[in-house]
């Protein structure tokens, strides 16, 4: 969700670079930006073509917000990150280890006194990730019925792919959220099915004589198969809301992390990728970044394109699974349209990287038919 | 005997009747030694003919051996031919997207558009200017500057 306003404020104009239009998001009034969260909630309307969540008065109030200008068109794709994005951002720990410097700044001088742009970011993660009060809620998905937003963020993530954080709470305990009866859990053999064969398929795409690993056939199944699962967890757009939370919150954590912005100047953890600044800002605040964050942070936009295409079916005969594995220097004629070779391509790589299984060798294939739902542990 | 002359009849049989044996022994020689190169020219030939029948039985074996080589490759052709016969299904088949694919390809490359992060540098400052402690400076400087006036212009 941030990234895309970025590119939505350097598109219309008044930031001339990115640098300069992250600089504005991360010392803006956390109004604003909770606003523009409302604003984009109603721009897709997750019930369409039934009329849109919000009323008169919100309209009202987000066309007095400073980012009122940067709304996206409407999109048959939410303008927000897809729940795989989130995960794996999570799954670095920099909610946990971002919660410590908020904590360390706002209880004593450890760190040295805050810069003012560092005071503002301090304000907005506080509102945008800890679920401080607001004059809006900003569809944190929080309430006095699930207060804590990890938590609801690890149950969507239970429901979405039937995994887990790579990690307990922030002193290490197991953690305690709903764990829904229904689940994804087939999610990951699918899905890294999935990337084999497109791995085979993309090994393949300009071999012309000799055997032909590739099975767009396959391909198709799983894909069709991957969808299945994803939809059922989200019939009448079930889920949405919390998706649009959870890529705020990480969203914020990873355009903190993306340049050396005041916060990470302040703490001393100036450096060249978001995965060392992550490193060293948890070597400073006692909390070790997961060993892989750089591949989660490599992946995480890929991954949410790679996942949004799935969901949305596009897949939907053998002649079409080569949208997953085409580039346009290797697609056929007439494929024009931007494919998705290149990002799945970048999922491979680092999922492989990340979780340390070797998906470009054939483990024992699996059936595309298995049980979408199965119960808890 | 017409003119008292022996006819060649008589003289041959007056004429055995006369031969000797060793002149008998010469010619039983000279019988043996023909036979004997009869024989010697009829075994010259069987060799010969033996040869030919072996050359020939090589040559058809040959031949033979050619044959079942051409049917080896002949059949191992057939049985590959077979057996890939099924991959003419397996060479990929693009579909046309299609307009209403495109678009939803389009739609979803612009929905997930952010920015390139690849040179990320540090951010531009937004609030630099020094802070003054509570009540060190006036209400106009506080608002203005240093050295600003009520209507905010800067005092010589």
């Amino acid at each position: 969700m941030m990234q895309q306003l970025l590119e939505r404020m350097v598109a219309v104009g008044p930031a001339p670079t990115v640098q300069a239009a992250a600089a504005i998001v991360l010392a803006s009034d956390p109004l604003d930006v909770v606003l523009h969260m409302e604003q984009l909630w109603h721009v897709y309307n997750p019930w369409a073509p039934n009329p849109g969540p919000a009323g008169p008065a919100r309209q009202a109030l987000w066309a007095t917000g400073a980012f009122n200008a940067f709304a996206p068109v409407p999109s048959a794709y939410p303008p927000w990150d897809h729940f795989g994005y989130s995960y794996v951002l999570e799954n670095t720990r920099a909610v946990q280890i971002l919660r410590r410097v908020v904590r360390e700044y706002r209880s004593g001088e450890a760190f040295g006194i805050p810069s003012i742009d560092t005071q503002r970011w301090l304000d907005a993660t506080e509102v945008l990730l800890f679920g401080a009060a607001n004059p809006i809620g900003c569809w944190l998905s929080t309430s006095t019925a699930r207060p804590d937003p990890e938590a609801v963020r690890r149950n969507a993530y239970w429901r979405m792919f039937g995994l887990d954080l790579a990690f307990g709470s922030d002193d290490n305990r197991p953690p305690t959220y709903d764990k829904a009866k229904a689940a994804n859990s087939g999610f990951v053999k699918l899905f890294e099915e999935l990337l084999f064969e497109l791995w085979q398929a993309m090994s393949n795409v300009r071999n012309q004589i000799g055997p032909n690993q590739a099975d767009d056939d396959r391909i198709f199944r799983i894909a069709q198969q991957l969808a299945f699962m994803l939809r059922a967890r989200r019939q009448t757009n079930l889920l949405a809301r919390e998706e649009l939370a959870a890529a705020a919150a990480l969203g914020w954590a990873e355009l903190t992390l993306s340049a050396d912005t005041p916060v990470v100047v302040d703490i001393g953890a100036a450096a060249t990728s978001p995965g060392d600044r992550l490193r060293l800002i948890g070597e400073r605040v006692g909390l070790n970044a997961h060993s892989k964050a750089a591949s989660f942070f490599a992946m995480s936009a890929d991954l949410s394109r790679f996942l949004r295409s799935i969901e949305a079916g596009l897949v939907s005969s053998t002649g079409l699974a080569g949208i997953l594995y085409y580039t346009p220097s290797t697609a056929p004629t007439g494929w024009t349209a931007p494919l998705l070779g290149e990002v799945s391509r970048r999922v491979i790589t680092e999922w492989a990287a990340a979780t340390g299984r070797d998906l470009k060798a054939r483990g024992k294939p699996i059936e595309a038919m298995g049980r979408q739902v199965a119960r808890a542990q | 005997m017409p003119n008292g002359k022996p006819t060649a009849a008589t003289a041959s049989a007056s004429g055995s009747k006369k031969r000797t044996p060793a002149s008998n022994n010469a010619s039983v020689a000279a019988l043996k030694k023909e036979l004997a190169q009869q024989k010697a020219e009829h075994r010259q030939e069987s060799v010969e003919s033996a040869r030919r029948i072996e050359k020939l039985e090589h040559l058809v074996l040959q031949l033979s051996d050619l044959k079942g080589f051409e049917n080896s490759v002949a059949h191992g052709i057939e049985l590959l031919t077979a057996q890939i016969a099924p991959l003419a299904d397996l060479t990929r088949k693009a579909a046309p997207l299609g307009k209403r694919l495109e678009a939803q390809l389009i739609d979803l490359n612009d929905a997930m558009e952010r920015p390139d992060w690849s040179a990320g540098g540090r951010l531009p400052v937004m609030s630099g200017a020094p802070v003054d402690f509570i009540g060190a400076v006036t209400a106009e400087e506080r608002i203005y500057g240093r050295g600003a006036n009520m209507i905010g212009s800067v005092t010589p």
